[in-house]
C-alpha cells in the first residue's frame, strides 16, 4: 500500500505541475492589444496570438521571410518571421506567433502556428454560405 | 436484468457468454469499419480550408474519444471490484487498460500527424495535448502497478485506487479546450447544439467510432478471458473448460 | 490526398497496425494460457 501512495502522489505531483507550466505559457500570452498598451515584456520570449489582416501578407523577394498584420479587431501588430508557414496560413486566419519584440515594435517570429477552427465542411458548402451571408448583407443596406 | 447482471458476475458464466459474443462483434465491427473507412476516405469530399488533410479525424477522434470512454469505465469497474470484490469487474479493469493506452497512443500520433501539415508543429504543449499524455502516463502507471504486484487481487486493489485518482483528469481533457487558450480547435460534435460538421463527413466518423468502441468490446472481452482463467485457476470450472479444450 | 498523403497515409499505417496487434495478441496469449493450465492440471492429475 505505501507503494501504491507513492505512485499515486508522483503522478499526481507531475500532473500539477504540467498544469502549472500551461499556465505558466498562458501568461506569456498576449493579444495585440495588450502589446500595443506596453504589458507584454520586451526582453524575453512570450506568445501572441490573433488573426491575420487581410490584404497585409508581404513576401520579401528571393526569401522565406514574410511580414504580416496580426489583428484582435482593435490593434494589430506587425510579425516577421522567416521559415515556412504552416498550410493553414492564410489571410485572416488565427495563429500564435512565439517570438520576441524588437525595440522598434515589430514582433519577431520564430515560429508560427496556425489555429484551425472546429468546423468540417466540403468547400461547395462553404462558398455557398458565403454567397449567402453576401446575399444577405445586400439586401440590408443600412447594416 | 438483474439477474443477467449478477449471472455475468459469475467467472464461469462470464467466460461462457464472452467466448460466444466474440466473433459476432468482430463481424459487426469490422463490417463497420470497412463502411466508415469507405464513407471517410472514398465518399465524403475534402475540406474547405484543410483539404484532405482532415481525413485523419476519421481514426483521430474516435481514438480519442475511447481512450476517455475507456478509462472512465477501467476506474469504474475497478470500484466495482474495490467495493464489491467482484472477480470479473477486476478482470474487466485489468483487461481495460492495455487496450485504452493503445488508443490514447493513437490519439497521440494521429493528431501530431495532422499537426504537422495544419498547425505547423507535430507537437505543442497546450493544454488539451498536455492533458492527453497525462492520460497515456496514466495507464501505462495502471499498467505498471498492475504488473509489478504479484497477488493479482492485490494488485487489482491498487490499480483500482490509482485510477480513480486519475479520474480527475478525464473532465480536464473534455474541458481544457474551453478553459485553456489551446492551439487544439474546439468540440465539433459532443457540444451543445448542431455539430459544426458536414453530414457526408460526420457519418462516417460517427460509423467509425460506433466500430472503434464494439471493437474495444471485443477485444476487452478476449482479453478479459484470459484474466479470469488465470484469477480462477485453481476452481472446478477452469478444470472443465481446459480439459474440454 | 491533395499532397497530405505522407500524413493521412501513415496515420491510417499505424492505426490499422494497432488494431491488429490488440487483437492477436491476446488471442495468442489465451491459447498460451490454456495450454500452460492444461499442463499444470495434468501434472496435479498425475500426482495424486
Amino acid at each position: 500500500m505505501i507503494f501504491v501512495g507513492v505512485i499515486v502522489t508522483g503522478v499526481a505531483l507531475a500532473a500539477t505541475l504540467a498544469f502549472i507550466a500551461i499556465g505558466e505559457n498562458m501568461l506569456y500570452f498576449f493579444s495585440p492589444t495588450q502589446v500595443k498598451n506596453g504589458e507584454a515584456p520586451r526582453e524575453r520570449t512570450l506568445r501572441v496570438g490573433g488573426l491575420v489582416v487581410p490584404g497585409s501578407v508581404a513576401r520579401e523577394q528571393g526569401s522565406l521571410t514574410v511580414q504580416f498584420d496580426l489583428s484582435d479587431n482593435r490593434e494589430s501588430l506587425t510579425v516577421k518571421y522567416t521559415g515556412i508557414l504552416p498550410d493553414l496560413f492564410r489571410e485572416g486566419q488565427g495563429i500564435v506567433a512565439t517570438g520576441a519584440l524588437e525595440p522598434g515594435g515589430t514582433f519577431v517570429a520564430e515560429e508560427v502556428l496556425a489555429k484551425h477552427d472546429e468546423k468540417y465542411m466540403p468547400p461547395e458548402v462553404a462558398e455557398a454560405l458565403e454567397l449567402a451571408e453576401q446575399g444577405g448583407r445586400m439586401s440590408n443596406p443600412q447594416e | 436484468m438483474w439477474t443477467f447482471f449478477h449471472k455475468l458476475g459469475s467467472p464461469p458464466y462470464f467466460y461462457r457468454i464472452a467466448g460466444r459474443l466474440i466473433p459476432w462483434l468482430g463481424w459487426v465491427c469490422a463490417g463497420l469499419l470497412v463502411a466508415g473507412l469507405y464513407g471517410g476516405l472514398v465518399l465524403a469530399p475534402p475540406d474547405y480550408q484543410q483539404g484532405d488533410s482532415y481525413r485523419i479525424i476519421f481514426i483521430h477522434v474516435p481514438s480519442a474519444w475511447m481512450s476517455l470512454f475507456i478509462y472512465v469505465l477501467m476506474a469504474v469497474s475497478g470500484a466495482v471490484g474495490l467495493i464489491w470484490r467482484i472477480k470479473v469487474a477486476e478482470a474487466i479493469a485489468a483487461a481495460s487498460a492495455p487496450v485504452g493506452a493503445w488508443f490514447t497512443f493513437l490519439a497521440l500520433i494521429t493528431g501530431s500527424l495532422w499537426g504537422k501539415p495544419m498547425w505547423g508543429t507535430y507537437w505543442v504543449w497546450d493544454a488539451r495535448l498536455t492533458s492527453e499524455l497525462i492520460l497515456l502516463f496514466l495507464y501505462l502507471g495502471v499498467i505498471g502497478l498492475h504488473s509489478a504486484i504479484e497477488d493479482r487481487r492485490t494488485a487489482s486493489r491498487a490499480t483500482a485506487v490509482l485510477s480513480l485518482v486519475g479520474l480527475v483528469n478525464i473532465p480536464i481533457i473534455h474541458f481544457s479546450v474551453e478553459w485553456w487558450n489551446t492551439l487544439h480547435q474546439g468540440a465539433t460534435v459532443t457540444k451543445i447544439g448542431a455539430p459544426s460538421i458536414d453530414l457526408s463527413m460526420l457519418l462516417p466518423l460517427l460509423i467509425m467510432a460506433l466500430g472503434f468502441k464494439l471493437y474495444y468490446f471485443m477485444v476487452l472481452l478476449m482479453r478479459s478471458r484470459v484474466e479470469v482463467l488465470e484469477r480462477e485457476r485453481g476452481s472446478v470450472w477452469v478444470r472443465e473448460v481446459v480439459q474440454t479444450g | 490526398m491533395g499532397g497530405y498523403g505522407v500524413y493521412v497515409w501513415s496515420a491510417y499505417a499505424i492505426w490499422l497496425a494497432v488494431m491488429i496487434i490488440n487483437v492477436v495478441q491476446p488471442a495468442i496469449k489465451s491459447r498460451g494460457t490454456l495450454k500452460r493450465l492444461a499442463r499444470s492440471i495434468n501434472q496435479r492429475a498425475k500426482q495424486t
